[in-house]
């Protein structure tokens, strides 16, 4: 259902608000990071000032406070007085008083040699500190100070000192009070201004009184090449910080300095820059990641009322679902207050609409699946039927399979037929030519394959060929004649052709399918039989010709008269000749009527009068067998275009039949009417008749029936043939009835409208 | 009455004996011959006319209706009628002879003698 590349809303809000927000986030980060370090950094070092400086005057206050120390006891009364008596001892214990109050290392008094008079520290009692500065300044009068090792102790301490003076302001000793430098740097040392920062208590000629770091102790700070310190000191006026490069460590570092009130002293602070930027770092990081979280605390925010936002966008989505799914009754749950929830309270109508009218629908689908339930079975029934039916298509396809292998020896049989077999498409472009096409044109099959026949053809008038046409491809009929073609080799041959058109349903020309034969050698031999049987015709009828002759003239009397035997001998030789021409010329008639080589020659014809005429020329044989002859031919018998000499052979021939084949005294009846379109000739005798078994071979070629070859020897067989033959180019039938021993009746037709003239080369004999 | 005259032109020697034998009995001239050649020579160069020329159709070098056209076409001999008797019934030898100017053609084998004898004798009197 989701479209590909489906990405939810509510994806593509928070990645692309995430995306600017971690952008921004980014930015914000690396921007706060890189102030927070240069703030932080800036606040380090006003902050080390302000502490450095806070220290020196805490470390200036507590000089103070010893400096007054020193000034109040040294003019204390007890002090002062004792000291004036020399009691030195009784003032011991004030001075352990105040040691022990302060925490002094010591605090002793010198009388105005400089020789130490009284002392908490018993190792310092007598010893004379006169070459110390502090005893000068004091007796200079003020307060001395001194910062340095004890010559006793051998510990840096700091000495405070101040006269004391007698009632006549006389100095009459020193008061010195040493305090421990760690007193001085103890805040030094516990400081937790940072971990790595190296204090330092230096004097203004450099001299290192105080450092945590025990090389350094009483070094100049040019032994650590920090000149660039010492001349800040020189030439200072104010606390400052400095940045140094320490050539040791290659690292930078950042020196705070602030003087100890107007004392010589000056408060040094090394701070290494690594550490500054470090708590600057870790400074800024916590900022960064303070932003960075907020960022992520955005996009969660953002996801999570997107998430809010959108929901009711799912629901609406999963309420459309669930309306698709076809739960159109369902109501949505969307409680957004917003366009969402107007939409789906849209589709929710919108949904109850589609249900009315949706069980408008289902009445009508019901009432439609009852009907097509009856449909169903309908189609049941139809299912059944169609089984049956395919059952019925495999015992075809089972026929087909037979009919494919029968069509499969249908053209083995036509490709290898002896005659020449084409088939041209309407055109009389040729689609297939068997074998035998190649063995008689001379051209190949692929040759012949897609031309026309005129590949062989055109040797014949424009004429026939338009009349060819005219007859396959107009009237749609079957051609068949004789045509001359040309084979490949250029050899003319001539072809008897069957050509037929194959149609369609509607009646259109679909193929040609063209038979040929090679009739070359047929004509050949038959224009040798032709000419043979004219050569034999005119050879056997000259010596038939001389013996007639002769007989005559001998018969006759020409040679003298002959005995009656010789006479009656005669006769029988001059019957047999007569008998030898009938013969001779029956044979030449059919082998005549065989080559199609007669001429037909029509003429009106009387044909009551062609019959009377072929009646007295049989009536000698009449007579002899002393028989009778009825004829009863249709009165009004119009003239017909007949050849007399064919048609007078028909009459002939029957009529010479019936007279032979008929006992003496038999009866002959001819009867012609006229018919509608014909006339038809009844010729009937009295006869032998034809028995049964040898009627299909009547008009056969040579054929005697055999009860009459014995009766009758005269006779040839060759008669009823010629005569079939005559009729039916006559365009006439011919057909008999006959009962053994009863008689036979001969039936036959011409045409009224005639015989047609036909050109040929030879009459019939009589 | 002057005796009519027949020139009989057949190859077969037999047949011509027996037609000329048969016409002399019946009172009429005959002059005999083998060939066409050698009857139209005679025809030619002899001043005798026949009354009626008997004409056998296959000849050795010719044919009938050769012969009559020959005939036909010299004005001296033009109007003797020939008669062709024949054994051949050929279209082309019937109407070739007919067409050339032959007064009949008649079928041997068809035909006595003595019928063939009356019918010369008929024309070749009608002169």
């Amino acid at each position: 259902m989701l479209p590909s590349g489906f990405t939810s809303l509510k994806s593509k809000i928070i990645s692309r608000f995430s995306l600017v927000i971690v952008i921004v986030g980014i930015l914000t980060v690396s921007i706060v990071f890189f102030l927070s370090i240069k703030q932080s950094t800036d606040q380090t070092k006003k902050y080390l000032l302000d502490s450095v400086q806070e220290k020196s005057y805490e470390l200036q206050s507590y000089f103070e406070r010893t400096k007054r120390k020193v000034l109040v006891y040294s003019g204390k009364e007890l002090v002062v007085d004792q000291f004036s008596k020399k009691n030195y001892s009784l003032v011991l214990p004030t001075l352990e008083l105040l040691k022990d109050a302060n925490e002094y290392m010591a605090v002793y008094a010198m009388d105005a040699t400089g020789r130490t008079v009284v002392s908490t520290d018993p190792r310092f009692l007598d010893q004379n500190f006169s070459f110390r500065s502090y005893f000068a300044q004091a007796l200079n009068g003020g307060v001395g100070t001194e910062q340095n090792l004890g010559s006793v102790s051998n510990e840096l301490g700091f000495y405070f000192s101040h006269a004391i003076y007698n009632k006549d302001q006389k100095i009459i000793g020193v008061l010195v009070i040493k305090q421990s430098a760690d007193k001085y740097v103890e805040f030094i040392k516990t400081s937790h201004l940072f971990s790595g920062a190296k204090p330092m208590l230096v004097k203004s000629d450099g001299t290192i009184l105080y450092s945590n770091i025990d090389q350094r102790l009483l070094k100049n700070l040019t032994d650590f090449e920090y000149g660039k310190v010492l001349a800040e000191i020189k030439s200072y006026t104010a606390p400052l910080t400095i940045d140094v490069d320490d050539e040791l460590d290659k690292k930078q570092e950042l020196f705070t300095i602030s003087r100890v009130g107007d004392s010589d002293l000056f408060f040094l602070l090394e701070s290494n820059y690594d550490a500054i930027y470090a708590r600057a770092g870790s400074f800024a990081g916590i900022i960064s990641a303070t932003v960075a979280l907020t960022t992520i605390i955005c996009i969660i925010i953002l996801y999570l009322g997107v998430q809010k936002t959108l929901n009711p966008l799912k629901q609406l989505g999963e309420y459309v679902a669930s309306l698709e799914q076809g739960n159109t009754k369902s109501k949505h749950q969307i409680n957004s207050k917003d366009e969402i929830e107007q939409a789906a309270s849209l589709i929710q109508h919108f949904a109850e609409s589609i249900n009315g009218f949706n069980s408008q629908l289902e009445q009508k689908v019901q009432a439609k699946t009852s009907e097509l339930n009856e449909r169903v079975k309908e189609l049941e029934a139809t299912k059944t039927a169609m089984v049956n039916v395919f059952q019925d298509l495999d015992d075809q396809k089972i026929i087909s399979d037979i009919r494919a292998q029968e069509l499969q020896k249908f053209k083995l049989a036509v490709d290898n037929a002896s005659d020449h077999i084409v088939i041209t498409d309407a055109n009389a472009n040729i689609l297939y030519a068997n074998q035998s096409v190649s063995n008689i044109t001379g051209y190949s099959r692929d040759e012949i394959i897609g031309k026309t026949p005129s590949l062989w053809g055109k040797q014949m008038p424009d004429e026939f060929y338009k009349m060819f046409w005219d007859t396959i491809k107009n009237k749609k009929q079957s051609f068949a004649g004789e045509v001359t073609n040309k084979r490949k080799n250029g050899e003319k041959y001539v072809a008897s052709v069957s050509i037929a058109p194959v149609l369609n349903k509607v009646g259109e020309v679909v193929f040609f399918v063209g038979i040929e034969r090679d009739v070359t050698k047929a004509k050949e031999i038959d224009r040798m039989k032709t000419e043979f049987i004219s050569l034999a015709s005119h050879q056997l009828r000259t010596p038939l010709t001389a013996i007639k002759w002769y007989i005559e003239m001998l018969l006759n009397g020409d040679a003298g008269k002959l005995s009656k035997e010789q006479l009656a001998f005669l006769t029988q030789v001059d019957e047999s000749n007569e008998r030898m021409i009938s013969l001779v010329n029956s044979l030449l008639n059919v082998s005549r009527i065989e080559s199609g080589r007669i001429l037909v020659e029509p003429k009106p014809t009387d044909l009551k009068q062609l019959i009377n005429g072929v009646i007295s020329e049989v009536q000698p044989k009449l007579q002899q067998k002393n028989m009778s002859i009825i004829t009863d031919i249709h009165q009004e018998m119009p003239l017909i275009n007949l050849d007399q000499n064919l048609v007078r052979q028909v009459y002939l021939n029957l009529l010479t039949n019936s007279i032979k084949y008929t006992p003496d005294k038999g009866e002959i009846h001819i009867f012609v009417s006229k018919r509608k379109d014909d006339i038809l000739t009844q010729i009937s005798d009295t006869g032998y008749g034809i028995p049964d078994k040898d009627k299909d071979k009547v008009f056969s070629k040579l054929y005697r029936g055999e009860n009459i070859v014995q009766i009758e020897t005269d006779g040839n067989g060759l008669g009823l043939y010629l005569v079939k033959a005559i009729v039916e180019s006559s365009k006439g039938k011919i057909w008999f009835e006959s009962a053994e021993g009863k008689g036979t009746t001969f039936w036959f037709t011409l045409p009224l409208t005639g015989m047609k003239y036909k050109k040929g080369e030879v009459r019939i004999d009589s | 009455m002057e005796t009519s005259r027949v020139l009989i032109v057949e190859d077969d020697p037999i047949l011509l004996k027996a037609i000329s034998e048969k016409l002399k009995l019946a009172g009429l001239e005959t002059f005999s011959f083998y060939t066409g050649e050698s009857a139209l020579e005679y025809l030619f160069e002899t001043k005798v006319t026949p009354n009626v020329i008997w004409l056998d159709y296959h000849l050795p070098g010719m044919t009938g209706t050769d012969f009559i056209k020959r005939v036909k076409a010299n004005s001296k001999l033009k109007g003797i009628p020939v008669v062709v008797i024949s054994n051949s019934a050929e279209e082309k030898a019937v109407s070739g002879a007919i067409a050339a100017g032959a007064e009949a053609y008649l079928l041997k084998a068809e035909h006595r003698l003595e019928e063939l004898v009356q019918n010369i004798k008929m024309i070749a009197d009608r002169r």
